[in-house]
């Protein structure tokens, strides 16, 4: 997931979700650069209030074999169908990724 | 009078949609109205004004802060895009003031409704539809029977709701065991008298099936997976809180693959807090 953040809340190691563009839609630093000191005083004198910056990352972060477990248990008695197709197993799997995305967010 | 005739004699008293859209449907019935005029139009209300801008400057758009008039939004998104999105707008305020009832919320209902038109509108830019301007506005419309029926099935929508709750079945099942029909059927009803285009029409009338009269258009179908993937990535609330099974027939035609989530999963989500945000903020 991503968030829109004020540039003064932005850290180095932050890594832009989105390009910063400038009023005519040029890019001036495009998506998925890791920000260093020196950009802060970038952006300020490009006149960027606000920047989308990467946030926690489903794939980054440790999920317990329990947890994942409770997520296909919770999003299976949801479902009153069997994830045959490549389709179905997809969206079986999306639903699975929220339900931890919300079980992670609890825990915080 | 049965419980559906008194519903259908209800909705022809319905508030008709406000005046910068009936202005608007108006103006663009003349062919040799110009895109100034146009934009005078939505600028007349202010608020709608501001509001498409929000919109259309958001990441649903993706212009992200490059369209600053009215007239440039109608320039990189054409009159009908525009239209559709004040349509969508002028019916969500229409529809804003209702009740809640037991855990059937309003503002949870328009959710859904903005996660369908999204997710929607990703599955037709995933089928290469050109033409995107219907899928955002079907998937705001697609359930709008069911607000009818909230606000005006009564104590029989108590019944359909309990009946949700105690066997934990999707809604339309229970509107089907009370009432004997269900929210499709009225939102039909409402897009004849709101003279929708007919796909809208089909779209709000086959969406569980995806198959309007045996055949599948392809709204219809876009929306049928639409909703699934809103009900799946939780967005809004639209009744019940069950995934129903996609349409063998449609992930065939539309040849639908896992590979649609890989990279949309974070966006839908992104785009549907932001426009949700925007749409339902006053």
């Amino acid at each position: 997931m991503s968030n829109l953040i004020e540039i003064e809340k932005s850290e180095p190691g932050m890594t832009l979700a989105a390009p910063i563009l400038n009023r005519y839609g040029q890019v001036l630093l495009p998506s998925g650069v890791k920000l260093i000191p020196g950009h802060l005083k970038m952006f300020r004198t490009w006149g960027i209030k606000l920047i989308t910056v990467k946030g926690v990352e489903l794939e980054e972060t440790v999920i317990s074999e329990e947890m994942k477990k409770k997520a296909e248990e919770i999003f299976s008695a949801r479902i009153s169908w069997e994830a045959k197709s490549d389709f179905e197993k997809s969206l079986f799997e999306m639903g699975v990724k929220k339900i931890l995305l919300n079980l992670l967010k609890k825990s915080k | 009078m049965t419980t559906s005739e008194k519903i259908i004699d209800k909705i022809k008293y319905l508030p008709t949609l406000p005046t910068v859209f009936s202005r608007l449907s108006d103006a663009m019935s003349n062919p040799r109205i110009s895109n100034d005029e146009i934009a005078s139009i939505i600028s007349s209300d202010q608020a709608a004004a501001i509001k498409v801008l929000k919109v259309v400057n958001s990441a649903f758009y993706g212009f992200s802060g490059r369209i600053d008039t009215i007239s440039r939004a109608l320039l990189y998104l054409g009159l009908n895009e525009v239209r559709n999105l004040i349509f969508a707008m002028s019916v969500i305020n229409l529809f804003k003031k209702s009740h809640s009832l037991m855990n059937f919320r309003p503002a949870e209902f328009w959710s859904h409704s903005i996660g369908v038109g999204i997710a929607s509108r990703l599955v037709g830019s995933v089928m290469q539809i050109q033409n995107l301007e219907n899928y955002f506005l079907a998937g705001i419309l697609h359930d709008i029977g069911k607000l009818i029926l909230f606000e005006h099935a009564g104590e029989d929508y108590v019944k359909v709701l309990r009946i949700v709750e105690e066997k934990k079945c999707l809604i339309i099942d229970a509107e089907k065991e009370v009432l004997g029909f269900d929210h499709s059927k009225i939102g039909e009803i409402l897009a004849i008298k709101w003279k929708l285009p007919p796909t809208i029409k089909n779209a709000v009338r086959y969406h569980h099936s995806g198959i309007a009269d045996g055949s599948t258009e392809k709204l219809v179908a876009a929306i049928h997976i639409g909703d699934i993937i809103a009900r799946t990535l939780e967005l809004g609330y639209p009744g019940d809180d069950l995934v129903p099974e996609p349409n063998e027939i449609v992930v065939e035609k539309l040849k639908l693959t896992g590979s649609l989530f890989k990279d949309t999963f974070d966006s839908i989500l992104k785009n549907f807090e932001e426009t949700n945000k925007l749409l339902l903020s006053d």
